[in-house]
């Protein structure tokens, strides 16, 4: 009898798929728990400036988020805009309504653990990056971090 | 009757069901983690103060103007010149007079003055300030205690950034950027020489141990960036 005998086939028994579903639903965990959606919509564009020296930041750090930029839609103006977490805000006062209404009527609501993230175009002159800062310092808001791009 | 037997469900198509969530996950997961520079802003203070008087060897003052020209301790440079010059304003010979005080501090001064302030502090518990130099030797005893004596910088020393109202962002936050370059660089260098660990590995660790490290690194290259008053440009 060869070793290489091209007789008699002897079928290969197929490959179990039962435990497919359960590598699947170990992947699909793994992405549902992964996943944060992103909840924020820009009405500006920003480009970010390049830096070197940044870190990274836990997405899942209570977060307030600040962009300025032009606005994406004309209809908004062509000058530079601030847009705080979901809207444009009409005037610098604004941003210390919101940040009052954020806090609510609790006083002792510790501004440390919330991150003020900025994403500012890189053209944008830094009057108006001082001016909403001047609003966050009166609200005590001190933490403030912003969103660059890695230099690589 | 004869009892009907319960049919079994065909799980077959739960793969592709499971499948489909799966793909669907992965296209909307992005993994990048958002990169920052971080920065606090100084407390609002209602009463207006005079400056403090503040020795001119003590700043290492950057100034931005309007057209995003860098002025570093009063002569033109360039962005990059920054750090070097940082670098320089954190490590310098000891008799130095342009640059600030540096006191060496070794174990036995720390000591000396715990002992001294625990002394004062008893006697005087209502007296803040003794309890507080008290704290600050302390930690100067937890430096020398990890890596030996070292060279203390001035604690009036600063790095100041003067902006023009029209100073772009882009370069301010290469200012920013390049200081920090430089005190990163030079608790990098520390740290490789005294932990035998890249400072990278443990800047954000949340291990106890690697946070009291860098608390050390902190304290002997202290990030002390105030940002002065700016001005209002000409036309």
């Amino acid at each position: 009898m060869s070793k290489f005998s091209k007789g008699k086939k002897k079928s290969q028994p197929a490959i179990s798929t039962a435990s497919l579903p359960d590598i699947v639903f170990m992947l699909l965990f793994f992405f549902i728990v992964t996943t944060i959606f992103k909840e924020k919509d820009t009405k500006v564009v920003v480009k970010a400036p390049l830096a070197t020296e940044i870190t990274k930041l836990d997405r899942r750090t209570d977060q307030i988020y600040y962009w300025i930029g032009k606005p994406s839609n004309k209809n908004y103006g062509t000058g530079y805009r601030v847009q705080v977490d979901d809207a444009l805000a009409p005037d610098m006062g604004a941003i210390r309504a919101y940040l009052i209404e954020r806090r609510g009527g609790d006083l002792s609501e510790v501004w440390d653990k919330v991150i003020n993230n900025f994403k500012i175009d890189e053209k944008v002159n830094m009057r108006i990056v001082k001016n909403v800062q001047e609003e966050l310092r009166n609200e005590d808001a001190l933490k403030v971090a912003y969103t660059l791009k890695d230099k690589k | 009757m004869a009892k009907r037997e319960l049919e079994e469900i065909n799980a077959g198509s739960m793969a592709d069901i499971a499948f489909l969530l799966l793909i669907f996950f992965l296209v909307t997961t992005t993994m990048n983690f958002p990169k920052v520079l971080e920065e606090r802003l100084p407390q609002k203070i209602d009463d207006v103060i005079d400056p403090p008087l503040v020795k001119k060897e003590n700043v290492l003052e950057i100034l931005a103007n309007k057209n995003d020209q860098i002025l570093i301790e009063g002569n033109r440079g360039e962005i990059e010149d920054i750090k070097d010059k940082v670098i320089e304003f954190y490590v310098h010979p000891i008799n130095s007079t342009i640059w600030p005080k540096l006191t060496p501090i070794n174990e036995s001064m720390a000591n000396q003055y715990i002992e001294k302030f625990k002394v004062l502090s008893a006697q005087y518990p209502d007296d803040n300030r003794y309890a507080d130099t008290l704290k600050r030797w302390e930690i100067k005893k937890g430096v020398v205690d990890a890596i030996g004596t070292y060279n203390e910088i001035s604690d009036k020393a600063m790095i100041t950034i003067q902006l023009d109202n029209a100073t772009s962002f882009k370069t301010y936050v290469s200012v920013l950027n390049e200081i920090m370059a430089g005190i990163n660089e030079l608790r990098a260098e520390l740290c490789l020489a005294k932990f035998g660990i890249p400072y990278n590995k443990i800047e954000k660790s949340k291990v106890p141990e690697d946070q009291a490290k860098v608390k050390i690194l902190r304290a002997v290259y202290p990030k002390r960036i105030m940002k002065a008053k700016s001005k209002n440009s000409q036309g």
